[in-house]
């Protein structure tokens, strides 16, 4: 089958994507004089401003838990997902002469877009951790569901990633509709407000985007010391799992046609 | 066993293809709904091309610009897919198709060998082993912490056959790239390629320089609008190749010479004639030759000059000599007839070379631009090795003991 032929070529150059995505990291931060703490500042930053705007002028209920780790909880697993995309999609047009020049598994790079920002959000999560200890957050064994989520998360960011950097190669309008739409996205995952905020009647449609009950979960684990709500992270899993394997099978047939159109 | 096989391959692109915004592309769209395909053109890439490569051997690919040899070699890397045939090869393939691919101009030379040597399938441990060869061979002790942005492209190309060469492939793959280097590190790597290709490692090599594919291969590819010339051994490929290119050459000289001098005389032809008055085009070196030229003057011509240049396929001039020089008065010239140049020994070494006659009036006023004529040359009953230089000497060796 050549979704085996494939992961077990994608195997053999796993150490590639390591030093791919370690060569993002370093491309990145180089030149700038905070380096890696930007991988902290960014999201500390957004969390000061959600907190101004969102807790002190609208006062957007927080079930409770104190706004500035209510909102940094979500935005380190969001942005996350959100700059896996929005570096992921654009990462084969920006790597043409490569991709012209020389052959490997072509999935290596929108991959190391998400490694590169998945060493973003384990540096973001030490704040978080310090932020629990701060705000005296009770820690419960439902911690042990983290790897779970990344998982999920990550099957939906690789599949929408490989999907959309292959069409992109084709359209460059793809990667522009993903930096406007990662905005929309945001304000339609419980980031700044809670799921209890979200009508009845509207709950299943409104936990159709798997990242609602991805983001609801890690809230959930870590904050709240509750178990998820295991309808949707299973629905959230299934439909990760589609995008995944349908984005995969996408990218692997285009993969033929890149160094003829780049 | 070949370790490359290359059957029957054909390669397409579609050109004029608009892609790169939706926008663009509604047009199309628009008539693909309506039914009325848009009119689609293709070019050949390569057409019907096939070869194969015996493990350990090495062969040449030769041809003008844009007659396919660079699509082989990524069809062969597997940058791009074949439109029909199928391609085999054996093992770990490293290919140098550009200059520094894989570089990235932010990383040092040290980060980027890493990152080259795991694109090119190795693991960190197979680096580490490798790494003081590469940067050895590459010369850039000194600048291997430097960011590879500073590089001249000299450098560029030292770092990057450097890594090529040194994880040990199966198959090598060299496009033009050593042009850019200097003449010792081009030396180097043509040494390095030939011990490579001793130690069984398959070698495919491109280049515009004949003498360093004649000094690696046995075998070579001369390919034009992506169609096989001829292939086989090297020496009778580049002389097919160099006899192509002097033609394509006289065929451009012709039309422009033709067009801005007055048509007083005609050269009609150039023959070679051997010691037995017959017509060759190949000749042997240091033999009696007679060059034959045909003229043809509608009008009286009063004591004519004749030239006569030779020059190498790579354009070096042999000689040039005159009728004048030789202080030779011709007769007048008018209708038909032929002149004999002749030549007691063709004291031309082996290779491929053009001819030119010109024809001047006594002020030495240009009247007819020239003829070109295409000429090989080889040794007599020389079967091992080649002599190098354009003079083959009449010498008549002594030995002599105490």
């Amino acid at each position: 089958m050549s979704f085996l032929r494939n992961i077990r070529e994608l195997i053999r150059y796993r150490e590639l994507v390591f030093m791919w995505s370690a060569r993002s990291v370093k491309v990145r931060y180089k030149q700038t004089l905070l380096g890696i703490l930007w991988a902290i500042f960014r999201p500390f930053a957004t969390m000061v401003v959600f907190t101004v705007i969102f807790s002190k002028f609208f006062q957007v209920p927080s079930e409770g838990i104190p706004y500035p780790i209510f909102s940094y909880s979500a935005l380190v697993p969001w942005m996350f997902f959100a700059t896996s995309i929005t570096t992921g999609v654009p990462s084969l047009v920006y790597n043409i002469g490569i991709v012209t020049k020389i052959y490997f598994p072509r999935e290596v790079i929108p991959l190391s877009s998400i490694g590169a920002a998945f060493v973003d959000f384990v540096i973001a999560f030490i704040i978080l951790i310090g932020m629990m200890i701060f705000y005296n957050v009770a820690i419960t064994l439902w911690i042990f569901l983290l790897p779970v989520l990344i998982v999920i998360q990550v099957m939906l960011a690789v599949g929408i990633s490989l999907f959309a950097s292959a069409a992109n190669v084709f359209y460059r309008d793809v990667r522009f509709i993903f930096e406007v739409g990662m905005q929309l996205w945001m304000y339609l995952s419980p980031v700044i407000y809670s799921v209890e905020a979200v009508p009845q009647k509207f709950i299943w449609l409104y936990m159709a985007n798997p990242m609602a009950p991805i983001i609801d979960s890690y809230r959930r684990i870590l904050i709240a010391g509750q178990p998820p709500q295991w309808k949707f992270l299973i629905m959230a899993a299934s439909i990760s799992l589609v995008i995944f394997l349908g984005g995969y099978s996408y990218f692997k047939k285009m993969e033929e046609k890149f160094a003829d159109i780049i | 066993m070949p370790a490359i096989v290359f059957n029957n391959i054909s390669k397409k692109y579609e050109i004029g293809l608009r892609l790169g915004s939706i926008r663009d592309n509604i047009p199309m769209m628009l008539r693909k709904l309506i039914g009325r395909n848009p009119k689609r053109e293709y070019i050949w890439a390569l057409k019907d091309v096939s070869f194969d490569v015996d493990r350990g051997g090495a062969l040449g690919i030769i041809g003008p610009n844009g007659a396919g040899k660079t699509t082989i070699l990524k069809l062969l890397s597997r940058i791009t897919k074949p439109t029909s045939g199928t391609i085999k090869t054996e093992g770990r393939v490293s290919a140098l198709i550009e200059l520094g691919a894989g570089f990235h101009p932010d990383l040092t030379g040290r980060e980027n060998i890493y990152l080259n040597g795991a694109i090119l399938g190795l693991k960190k441990r197979e680096i580490d082993e490798r790494f003081d060869k590469i940067v050895a061979f590459s010369e850039l002790e000194k600048f291997i912490d430097t960011p590879v942005k500073y590089y001249s492209s000299g450098m560029h190309v030292r770092l990057g056959f450097s890594v090529a060469a040194h994880i040990n492939p199966d198959i090598l793959l060299i496009d033009e790239v050593l042009a850019v280097g200097d003449m010792s590190f081009k030396r180097k790597s043509l040494k390095k390629m030939t011990e490579l290709r001793n130690n069984d490692t398959t070698v495919v090599f491109v280049s515009h320089d004949l003498r360093s594919i004649e000094i690696m291969c046995k075998e070579a590819l001369f390919i034009a609008n992506g169609r096989i010339i001829s292939k086989g051994d090297v020496r009778d490929v580049v002389t097919a190749y160099q006899m192509y290119d002097m033609e394509r050459i006289n065929v451009m000289r012709e039309k422009s010479d033709t067009s801005d001098i007055p048509d007083e005389v005609f050269i009609t032809d150039i023959h070679f004639l051997d010691i037995n008055g017959n017509e060759r085009d190949t000749l042997y070196s240091g033999e009696k030759t007679t060059v034959r030229i045909d003229y043809y003057a509608p009008k009286r011509i009063e004591k004519p000059i004749f030239a006569m240049k030779v020059e190498r396929a790579d354009g070096l001039i042999c000689f040039l000599v005159r009728t004048r020089h030789s202080g030779i008065v011709m007769e007048d010239l008018e209708g038909e007839g032929h002149i004999d140049a002749e030549f007691e020994n063709f004291n031309l070494n082996a290779g491929s070379y053009n001819m030119q006659v010109f024809v001047n009036d006594s002020k030495d006023i240009l009247l007819y631009g020239s003829r070109n004529k295409s000429f090989r040359i080889i040794n007599k009953d020389v079967d091992f090795g080649i002599n190098s230089g354009i003079y083959f000497p009449g010498i008549n060796w002594r030995q002599f003991r105490k």
